[in-house]
């Protein structure tokens, strides 16, 4: 039948992030810090709850050409208060910025992701 | 939001999204979601030679959804509407519709998860449309394109907040369209035209001008730029293809919409009315 037919995997728009979406997501107090991207990846999946408190001042990213041109990582620190989960801060980044949830998604995830991979988010408050 | 490929076009319920997608002419699909929860998946796939049966192939599917959820397997109850084929079952099994679309020999998919509202299901069977004229709609992501047939997608490029289709047309001219979010934010302070400069110079183009303006009755931006040519002797000889580039701030939607064209001198272009719909 036609729906059996082989085909290739579908593409993921917001590429690496969004794999998050299949990670069960639990209370994790460290973060760890590591060179090897999976692992990073794997050890964000592991936040929830509460969003770590920054413990140092952010520079600008450069790991996509875009957010280059505009801090985006400035946009999301307001809301690193250590009081605002990432799902408030993805709801009120899509509701304020009139974004796509999942869209907002993979930039608060991608936030969250480069400030581990800068040591910069150190730990998490358990729930 | 409109979901439009391949010759046809659907709108998404509201807070739908595509949350993967396969764009092979022949055999693709689009994944969607409401936030983490899966919604339903749109699937074509191309007939060459004939129309399928479009019953047994719905009554085939549904028994394997049964299967799948360990259901015994049921006669779904088939019903015409708005030209789809509309499969019914027990409540628990996914509702799916399958339609014929003759003008590119597509049988079109639609599944619907249980979860999702019958209300949105019908909508978005009722919001199927198609083009009588050449021209091709491709809508996804926010990013909105009408091109002539001859024009074949080269790219999609979905990042979050940057999305751009990529399309090359006959004589070689190639034709990006954007979609930017977080507009207010990338304008604050900037004039658009060094931010569409930038922009343009951070993915390798040479800007040779750039110009404030408006453009529909909105704050705008014209570009020249010029790019190493891509084809024939201009990729041997080194030369350079000038292009231009026309962005728009729509406050409104907080969107910055651009596009550009690029290819050999002579080669004509299209007008930015014919290609990004009002």
């Amino acid at each position: 039948m036609w729906f059996r037919a082989k085909k290739k995997a579908a593409e993921i728009p917001w590429t690496a992030v969004e794999q998050l979406a299949a990670l069960p997501m639990r209370n994790a107090a460290v973060v760890v810090i590591t060179d090897e991207p999976q692992r990073i990846v794997l050890r964000i999946g592991l936040i929830h709850g509460w969003v770590a408190r920054l413990t140092k001042p952010i520079t600008r990213v450069k790991d996509h050409n875009l957010w280059e041109l505009l801090d985006v990582d400035l946009l999301l620190h307001r809301w690193s208060d250590g009081k605002t989960s990432v799902e408030d801060m993805i709801t009120r980044l899509a509701r304020d910025e009139q974004l796509g949830w999942n869209e907002s998604r993979a930039i608060v995830l991608s936030y969250l992701m480069r400030q581990t991979e800068r040591g910069l988010l150190l730990v998490g408050k358990p729930v | 939001m409109r979901l439009a490929w391949n010759g046809f076009a659907l709108d998404l319920p509201p807070e739908w999204e595509v949350t993967a997608y396969l764009l092979d002419s022949d055999n693709g699909e689009f994944r969607l979601n409401r936030r983490l929860e899966p919604r339903g998946q749109l699937t074509w796939k191309r007939y060459r030679k004939a129309a399928p049966d479009i019953a047994r192939v719905l009554r085939d599917l549904h028994v394997r959804m049964c299967e799948q959820r360990l259901f015994g397997p049921e006669e779904p109850l088939i019903r015409e509407r708005h030209g789809w084929s509309v499969a019914r079952g027990r409540l628990e099994v996914p509702r799916h519709a399958a339609r014929w679309f003759p003008e590119r020999q597509l049988l079109v998919h639609l599944v619907v998860d249980p979860q999702a509202s019958d209300d949105h299901f019908q909508a978005l069977l009722d919001s199927w449309a198609t083009r009588s004229d050449k021209r091709v709609e491709y809508a996804i992501f926010g990013v909105q394109a009408l091109l002539p047939e001859k024009f074949v997608i080269e790219h999609l490029v979905a990042r979050p907040g940057n999305v751009r289709i990529i399309a090359s047309g006959p004589k070689m001219v190639t034709l990006t369209v954007r979609c930017i979010g977080l507009a207010r934010h990338f304008v604050d302070g900037l004039r658009l035209e060094d931010f569409y400069g930038r922009l343009l110079r951070s993915e390798g183009s040479g800007v040779l001008a750039h110009t404030g303006c408006t453009l529909r009755n909105l704050p705008g931006a014209t570009v020249t730029f010029r790019r190493a040519g891509e084809h024939a002797m201009e990729k041997v000889l080194g030369a350079f293809w000038q292009g231009t580039g026309l962005m728009w701030h729509d406050e409104s939607a907080n969107r910055l919409y651009a596009l550009e064209q690029i290819g050999p001198k002579r080669a004509p272009r299209l007008e930015l009315d014919d290609v990004v719909p009002r």
